[in-house]
């Protein structure tokens, strides 16, 4: 059968744009209610707004057609900068579109109903693959095509190629993302790759960033040697010269007739083989996803049950079994650590920046705290058996915070250790405004209890009560301050921090108390 | 004789609407009672007010004795709710997820241990106690949940929907489980869509309508009860509770 849609037309039920359509509205409706009217007016005013400059860019541009010299080298520093921006955006996009194959594939929605539809699979998954390009446009049609809009005013019609580059690239990062889930399928099975996928989008994202560090992290000597070594790379001749093929979507965005020719085949293409290749295996992984791997942990056959006693120990070991098996969750507050790994670099190679890296890690040990104790206790999996245990709940929800702050201690009380032998006043600010702001923000949670689901661990600060987490980001910057004031011997930072930190503590005690008392879910 | 369950003017609003409305009703101990009602009767509602898990707006709520507003901890102890859609850890593996909620429930160690081996073996949970919850169907985790409930032998069961997602054996197992419970005098409140369930399990039922009880008793009386409605007086011997739950909760 070759699936419902047969010839009544592209739009007809059943077809291609039919599901595309299907799908659209469905990512429309996710964003929903009032946000989305906030969204699409800033974004329309900031879209203006980029317009604006796009004109005064290509007024400029237009303006260097009577200087010839001046415009060959204008245009391989565009073609240079835009190539290496196009490669780091691409990066970023494909971890973007890793995390939405891994949904497309795992978090299942709809598509029970489609696969078991008489529509072909092949339809299903281009679907699913150009829902899946449509949010990476988003960057592109926001800062590029303002350009491409204007440009026809100004004579420079070769700009136009920017529209179908921009949808080519979304495609191709589609296509990437898809490729790379699908082949960790292929690889791992379904369920393993679901995690490997998770893992692999976090770090692509964060290895860009911890590239551009690199740099930084040389000496004075090595830095020379880097520069040097770049210049050549750069010249006439190099891999990162002007005529290097790193470049050619740049040329294909600049309109280079063949460079986009090529770009868009490439793009198309690959979208194309990609879907062909892999909709039978996205059908399989699907279906493997429906069955449910069973994940066996070892088998004690033979010896007897053992539990343990004391309600803070097993409620603590839950929390960590919990956080531990999660490996999505993992990365994420892994990645918080990866991000402040330069930072500590730049203070162990530059003493005078000490004070900087010590309030730095007295905001991640906070943030990373709040985070975790954010998932302990509003992202209760079974908040139902808590809630019926005879058990008071704050008392419950502090186990959590300890369960929370403990592995925080256990990457900062180190450092912090290390410090009080080599650099003892650092050292001992470390320890204190670390402890103090890591309790800190667990506290917030523990005071102001919400309800929230583990996924959305990220955007938990816009999804729960925006109050709690300004009043939680008050204490943290409020110790990150103190930190520094006491680090740094700038003494008028440190009744900056000694204020913030009781109004953000105290009013979170203050306004959660009626939650508190409540003792109940609802 | 202490009531095991007493709930006395209990109300409960949802926006402008009354889930619960003024609701009264008394369960002895040692009773298996069903509380049946049409979809949004608030039977949910009622059984969470008394589980601890929703605030009432007015009345009473008191198990074997224990007030649940004023002594909720004593109440809570004796006490196992069993949701109809229960929320499991799905990272922990069915013993992880049995320690936890013996440690709730201050059950000692040695004790918990034993029993939570005997109920997984009972529920066929046995060769799965090493496999993560996630993994499970929605039967074995109905199954998982149950051992929840029970492994600190509760006085009353309140128990939702409980046999939703089960095979037939598993059900049947559940079902002698629960009369076998209520034999050793403890007590079972349970809400079904199932009504031959009620009709063969329960020595008392009660039918919520509009967040009220609109009637309650044996069997029987509730047949007299739909009959006296109908003009059929005593004569409706015959009729199954399906016939009689439709004539009582038929829209005026």
């Amino acid at each position: 059968m070759s699936g419902v849609s047969g010839n009544r037309g592209i739009r007809a039920p059943g077809s291609l744009l039919w599901l595309l359509r299907h799908e659209l509205r469905l990512a429309w409706r996710g964003i929903g209610g009032k946000r989305l009217w906030v969204l699409l007016i800033g974004g329309g005013v900031l879209w203006a707004f980029i317009h604006l400059a796009a004109f005064l860019l290509l007024k400029s541009a237009a303006a260097l057609a009577n200087d010839p010299e001046r415009s060959a080298r204008v245009m391989a520093a565009v073609i240079a900068g835009g190539g290496l921006a196009f490669w780091v955006i691409t990066t970023l996009k494909l971890s973007q579109t890793i995390a939405h194959s891994v949904a497309a594939l795992f978090d299942r929605g709809d598509l029970d109903l489609l696969l078991a539809s008489p529509l072909s699979p092949r339809h299903v998954l281009t679907a699913r693959a150009l829902g899946i390009a449509i949010p990476t446009l988003l960057l592109p049609v926001l800062v590029l095509i303002p350009v491409a809009n204007l440009a026809s005013f100004f004579g420079l019609l070769h700009l136009l190629a920017i529209y179908p580059s921009t949808a080519a690239w979304a495609l191709l990062a589609a296509a990437g993302g898809l490729m790379l889930t699908m082949s960790l399928v292929n690889l791992l099975g379904a369920r393993r790759a679901k995690t490997a996928a998770q893992l692999l989008g976090a770090f692509i994202g964060a290895a860009f960033f911890l590239m551009f560090q690199i740099p930084n992290l040389f000496g004075r000597e090595r830095k020379k040697q880097f520069s040097e070594w770049l210049s050549t790379h750069t010249g006439a001749e190099g891999w990162f010269g002007p005529e290097s093929l790193l470049w050619l979507p740049a040329r294909a965005f600049l309109g280079e007739p063949l460079p986009l020719l090529l770009f868009l085949v490439v793009c198309v293409g690959g979208f194309w083989l990609v879907v062909h290749l892999t909709h039978k295996r996205f059908t399989d992984g699907a279906q493997e996803t429906l069955v449910g791997g069973r994940t066996r942990r070892r088998a004690d056959d033979g010896k007897a049950l053992r539990f343990h006693t004391g309600l803070a120990r097993i409620t603590i070991v839950k929390e960590w079994r919990l956080l531990w098996r999660d490996p999505r969750l993992i990365s994420q507050v892994l990645l918080q650590v990866l991000y402040m790994l330069p930072v500590m670099f730049i203070g162990f190679r530059n003493p005078e920046n000490i004070h900087f890296v010590v309030a730095s890690c007295v905001f991640i040990a906070a943030m990373l705290a709040g985070n975790l104790a954010w998932l302990t206790i509003a992202a209760e999996d079974a908040p139902e058996l808590v809630g019926t245990a005879p058990v008071a709940m704050t008392r419950i929800r502090y186990y959590k915070a300890v369960a929370a702050c403990v592995p925080v201690l256990a990457l900062l009380v180190p450092l912090a250790l290390y410090w009080l032998i080599t650099n003892p006043w650092n050292g001992a600010v470390l320890l204190v405004c670390g402890v103090g702001a890591t309790f800190s923000a667990a506290l917030c949670q523990v005071w102001n209890p919400q309800q929230g689901n583990r996924r959305d661990m990220k955007s938990r600060h816009k999804q729960g009560n925006i109050i709690i987490s300004i009043l939680e980001g008050m204490g943290s910057i409020g110790w990150a301050v103190l930190a520094t004031g006491l680090a740094s011997a700038w003494w008028w930072l440190i009744p900056v921090g000694l204020v913030l930190i009781p109004i953000g503590l105290g009013t979170a005690w203050i306004i959660g108390r009626p939650k508190r008392s409540l003792g109940m879910l609802s | 004789m202490t009531a095991a369950l007493s709930i006395h003017g209990l109300m409960k609003h949802f926006g402008g609407k009354y889930a619960v409305d003024n609701l009264d009703l008394d369960i002895p101990a040692g009773e298996f009672h069903a509380l049946l009602g049409p979809n949004g009767a608030g039977k949910t509602t009622t059984l969470r007010i008394v589980a601890g898990l929703l605030k009432a707006d007015l009345g009473s709520v008191s198990i074997y004795g224990h007030d649940t507003k004023t002594d909720p901890i004593a109440a809570k102890e004796i006490t196992a709710f069993l949701p109809d859609d229960p929320l499991l850890y799905g990272k922990l593996n069915p013993i992880e997820y049995l320690e936890f909620v013996a440690g709730l429930w201050k059950v000692d160690a040695t004790q918990a241990a034993k029993r939570a081996e005997d109920l997984l073996k009972w529920l066929d949970l046995w060769d799965n106690r090493d496999e993560l919850i996630e993994g499970f169907s929605r039967g074995m985790r109905q199954k998982a949940a149950l051992a929840g409930a029970l492994i600190h032998e509760p006085k009353l069961m309140i128990l939702d929907e409980p046999l939703t997602g089960l095979d037939a054996h598993a059900a049947r197992g559940v079902k002698d489980m629960l009369v076998d419970y209520v034999k050793r005098g403890n007590t079972v409140v349970l809400t079904t869509h199932i009504l031959e369930i009620a009709e063969r399990l329960a020595e008392r039922i009660s039918i919520i309508q509009k967040g009220k009880i609109i009637a309650a008793g044996t069997l029987e009386e509730l047949r007299e009860l739909a009959g006296r409605g109908t003009g059929e007086g005593a004569d409706n011997g015959g009729r199954t509770l399906e016939d009689v739950f439709l004539e009582l909760t038929q829209p005026a």
